[in-house]
């Protein structure tokens, strides 16, 4: 009990990132939500007390802003599926290498593309991806394509781009869930006659679920507010939510209406974060239950 | 267990080969940034003509260099610091009380690195408009590079504390400190490597924001992503290569650096949601 006033004033020092936080952060996302119920205004941004739905009822009765939000959802959906898939190695590489060269390389390289600027991985991929970019120009000179692919301005190009910006979130949190799996789990399941793989997918990859869910969440969350890799590498065909979101308020000046479509788009990240949690925990308990 | 003995087997098959071809699909952009950047044609062609430095001293002279990517240092600069000065107090608070509400901070303070960049400079845009200060300014724009910089250091320093045995500043205590003394001669020493790279990556993470700017900037205060990404958007400018190069090289080294204080492989570990 005597450490009780101590505590409490360490718990002080959480303060001045909470009271930040709440005024720079919780109020100004609050006052959107507001913003987004009021009716439209050309070029107005202040909030009035008046408050209607016709912004949101706007968003879903329009053909294209249901199908930016549909685009936005399997774009980000394919593009979480392939990080998966091709980061989970690379991560397990990270966590079980002996060589330390490999694993400083793959920690190196995957911070490096977590941090360059943006604009300059995706001019990177203007020049791999264009018609006369690496793959196109190499392929035509040598004769192997009458005609270039079409590789960019369309959803090929938009997941690579998804990709590559949100591999590193997946496969930080991975990294130190796969090492927090004792290897001798893996030995058991073998010596009990399990194949190499059978005993990964078995015994490893369920132990590491924790860390898969918080990537996939980083992930998933990334792609679907990226507004610059769709407009680069996607062209206006392939528009999705957050690329209608600036354009209304930068084009249009109607900042009710982007409001509303940052909202929507919010929400819909929030649904999936928390469905993902909520299936997690439940099969998790099952799990725990059944053992 | 013996950690070689075990792996004499390897990985499951087809590991290696999808991390390879990973690697390539990271590093591919960046390098062939670099390349460009060096070559002599005035449009963006593969391959190369010829070896040249013209763009990257074009890039140096340029208003996208001595305006915007000063502005961006200093915003990072900036932006960064603010971040360890709020981020550290709070990360203690977080690993060594139960406070009620102590999840829900530290999830308040990791979601800026899951919600929309977009959405953040928006609602920040909006409520400067409303409270009738700092729109379109600098310190506004770096209020907001604060916000998107902290989840990186309180990730990192909520990790370095967890795994920090508090029994070393404990024996401080004992040996006659008082806590502010035990914390600075004896934790703040053992953790300040991850304090380090929580700075480093907030920095290059706020260096490298284009959401948040985009909402936040104004033509005369445009920080290096969306100078670069206006020049890009209409023209394929061989400087905006340069500009790349010159950013890959910066952050290359710092990452470099950053890795020879600490193991940036349990960078996530300590942190739970």
């Amino acid at each position: 009990m005597t450490r009780m006033p101590r505590e409490n004033k360490t718990a002080l020092l959480a303060i001045p990132a909470l009271v930040y936080f709440l005024l720079f952060f919780f109020v100004p996302i609050f006052m959107l939500l507001t913003l987004a119920f009021n009716p439209k205004e050309l070029g107005n941004i202040t909030i009035r007390p008046v408050l209607t739905l016709e912004n949101f009822k706007l968003f879903f009765s329009y053909p294209v802003y249901r199908q930016s939000l549909v685009n936005s959802l399997w774009l980000a959906s394919v593009a979480t599926v392939i990080c998966l898939f091709i980061g989970y190695p690379v991560a397990y590489t990270i966590a079980r290498t002996t060589s330390k060269r490999i694993q400083a390389f793959l920690v190196i390289l995957v911070f490096c593309s977590m941090q360059i600027d943006l604009t300059v991985r995706i001019f990177g991929y203007l020049t791999i991806l264009g018609d006369n970019g690496l793959i196109n120009g190499s392929l035509t000179r040598v004769g192997v394509l009458a005609r270039p692919l079409p590789l960019m301005y369309n959803a090929f190009g938009v997941i690579v781009g998804l990709v590559n910006i949100s591999l590193p979130f997946l496969i930080l949190p991975l990294i130190g869930i796969i090492e927090s799996v004792s290897p001798d789990f893996l030995n058991v399941a073998r010596l009990l006659g399990c194949s190499r793989w059978k005993g990964f997918l078995k015994v490893e990859l369920p132990l590491s679920l924790p860390g898969i869910i918080t990537g996939v969440l980083f992930a998933f969350a990334i792609s679907m507010s990226s507004y610059l890799i769709p407009v680069l590498l996607g062209g206006w065909g392939r528009a999705v939510l957050p690329v209608y979101i600036y354009q209304q308020i930068s084009n249009q000046g109607l900042w009710q209406r982007g409001a509303a479509f940052a909202i929507v788009l919010l929400l819909t990240n929030l649904i999936v974060v928390f469905a993902l949690i909520r299936y997690y925990s439940r099969s998790y308990t099952k799990r725990v239950l059944a053992a | 267990m013996n950690k070689r003995n075990y792996y004499r087997e390897g990985y499951p098959r087809g590991f290696r080969l999808v991390v390879v071809i990973t690697s390539a699909f990271l590093i591919a952009p960046a390098l062939v940034v670099v390349l460009t950047s060096f070559n002599s044609a005035p449009y963006l062609s593969f391959p190369m003509k010829g070896f040249s430095v013209h763009w990257i001293i074009e890039y140096l002279r340029s208003a996208l260099f001595t305006q915007s990517f000063t502005l961006s240092l200093l915003l990072a600069a900036a932006a960064s610091t603010g971040a360890l000065l709020l981020g550290i107090p709070a990360s203690i608070a977080l690993v060594r009380v139960r406070f009620p509400g102590r999840d829900l901070l530290q999830a308040l303070l990791v979601a800026p690195l899951m919600l929309p960049g977009a959405v953040i400079g928006l609602a920040l845009y909006t409520y400067y408009v409303n409270i009738g200060v700092l729109m379109r300014s600098f310190p506004g724009l770096l209020l907001g590079h604060i916000i998107i910089a902290m989840p990186f250091v309180v990730i990192t320093v909520v990790g370095a504390l967890s795994s920090f045995n508090i029994d070393i500043e404990n024996a401080a205590r004992i040996l006659g400190a008082n806590a502010i003394q035990a914390f600075f001669k004896a934790t703040l020493p053992n953790i300040y490597p991850s304090i380090m790279v929580g700075g480093f990556l907030a920095f290059i993470y706020s260096f490298g924001q284009f959401s948040i700017s985009l909402y936040l900037s104004t033509p005369d205060l445009d920080p290096l992503p969306v100078a670069l990404y206006s020049t890009l958007r209409f023209a394929h400018d061989p400087r905006v290569a340069a500009a790349g190069s010159v950013a890959i090289v910066l952050v290359v080294s710092s990452i470099l650096i950053v890795n020879r204080f600490t193991d940036l492989d349990k960078w996530f570990a300590g942190f739970r949601f």
